[in-house]
């Protein structure tokens, strides 16, 4: 049964060096030198069943695709066998392109993707050419000092691959990838804490008061931090433990500590001055 | 031998190590584009017989070894990375010519799944992931890399063959197809395969 080309020696020497079922068919259309624009269906898909056939025999593991192929392919040859149905359109699912009245033919869709295939590999053989081409010619490789590179770098110049590659190749360089982080440990401020850190360092700067700046936690600061720190400013201020002094607009705020004993009688004039340390902020 | 600035373009390419592009040729050497290109022009002249050529490539400009010597030089290098494999190689061209495209794309053009073939490719570093296309389940996009263009030796993207004039089965078969076209009443034309 198998049409005479498909049991020759050349062919089937080739079994299993096919990407997939469309390469296989390209093959057997230039093989049997058949024209992809009219093709001889029935006979195309005996080869490509024996195809199928050898190469389990050959207990190759055959992948799915192959099957789904030759579903398509006996489809399409009974498909041919029958008279076009007269007027229905867009009922054969094969890609529906004969949408305006005029049957289509059932190789069309195969036909298709086939021309779309086989040209690709006509470029990917092109490329092959180049690749081998490229391989005659050498160059330097990559000085050492690649890693310097020219600072900063101008917008556009690099690119978010090229950044992401870099990071990962400093993580790398500094072993990030083998000491994972097994515990971040958490750093506990409460307001509470932060209220007495103001009333004492407030207190040991005396009268000539503290710049606010001096309070600020140092670079980096968590952000919890630093709203602990206002908070507490503005908890102090309200029960009057400090008081609060901006000699310009903008200008440096000053801390001032006031003993107990001076204490009440500021309470309701200061309320004012803390919403400016509010703003500051 | 003076500075001039064809030695000065020749110092920076053999430093580089990799290809430089006519924008950072000229501002390192604080030139004109159109001095610069003369500059390559004349330094191309010089390294006529010499066994080094310069080369434009992937998007810039770099100096490497005439192919005449590369029964040499590969004698004393460690040998290229191996070729691309057959899939790899097609999968790529699908992508170079079609990006940004995705998997599912690329797989409807091939007929194959192709998992292995792109985790391949990006691991050569062939294609990049491109962003994802905005449909339902935003598959990942792939586009191919400044090192594709190095690997085929290709100045820019627009250095590939043509779609449709290259491929000899298409120009073949368009020919001989053109009559039974009619007569077959496929509705089939070149373009539209390259929707």
């Amino acid at each position: 049964m198998p049409p005479a080309g498909v049991a020759s020696p050349l062919l089937t020497v080739q079994i299993g060096t096919f990407e997939g079922p469309l390469d296989l068919l390209l093959h057997l259309v230039r093989a049997g030198r058949m024209d992809i624009f009219d093709l001889p269906i029935s006979t195309l898909c005996d080869q490509y069943l024996t195809y199928l056939r050898a190469m389990e025999e050959m207990d190759l593991s055959v992948a799915g695709e192959f099957f789904v192929m030759a579903a398509t392919l006996l489809e399409i040859k009974s498909r041919m066998l029958l008279p076009a149905p007269p007027k229905e359109e867009g009922d054969d699912g094969s890609g529906g392109e004969g949408g305006d009245g005029e049957p289509e033919d059932p190789r069309a869709e195969l036909v298709r993707r086939l021309l779309e295939y086989g040209k690709y590999q006509g470029i990917a053989e092109s490329l092959r050419d180049r690749e081998g081409e490229r391989r005659q010619v050498f160059f330097r490789s990559r000085a050492e000092y690649s890693g310097a590179f020219r600072t900063p770098p101008r917008f556009g110049e690099l690119s978010a691959e090229e950044l992401l590659r870099t990071l990962e190749r400093m993580l790398a360089a500094v072993g990030a990838g083998e000491r994972a982080v097994t515990s971040v440990r958490r750093q506990k401020i409460t307001l509470r804490m932060k209220m007495r850190e103001v009333v004492t360092l407030a207190e040991r700067a005396g009268t000539e008061g503290l710049n606010l700046s001096r309070l600020l936690p140092e670079a980096p600061f968590a952000l919890l931090e630093v709203v602990l720190l206002f908070l507490s400013l503005l908890e102090l201020l309200k029960v009057g433990t400090i008081v609060v002094a901006q000699e310009e607009f903008c200008g440096e705020i000053r801390v001032f500590f006031v003993p107990e004993n001076e204490r009440a009688a500021l309470v309701d004039e200061n309320t004012e001055e803390g919403m400016v340390v509010a703003d500051a902020g | 031998m003076p500075v001039d600035l064809p030695r000065m373009v020749e110092a920076l390419l053999f430093a580089a190590g990799e290809p430089l592009t006519v924008k950072e040729l000229v501002r390192t050497t604080e030139t004109e584009v159109e001095a610069l290109h003369a500059a390559i022009r004349t330094l191309r002249e010089r390294y006529e017989h010499s066994a080094l050529q310069i080369v434009e490539i992937a998007g810039g400009f770099q100096l490497a070894t005439r192919p005449e010597y590369a029964p040499a030089v590969g004698k004393l290098l460690a040998p290229h990375a191996n070729r691309l494999s057959r899939p790899a190689l097609e999968t790529v061209t699908i992508i170079a010519y079609r990006q940004p495209c995705t998997q599912a794309e690329i797989e409807a053009i091939r007929g194959v799944a192709s998992d292995a073939v792109l985790k391949t490719l990006t691991e050569r570093d062939m294609i990049r992931e491109a962003g994802r296309k905005p449909t339902p389940g935003r598959p990942i996009l792939y586009a191919t890399t400044d090192a594709f263009l190095h690997y085929f030796g290709m100045a820019a993207i627009d250095d590939l063959p043509a779609l449709d004039e290259d491929d000899e089965m298409m120009a073949e078969a368009t020919e001989e197809a053109t009559t039974a076209l009619a007569a077959a009443g496929v509705r089939i034309d070149g373009e539209e395969s390259s929707r």
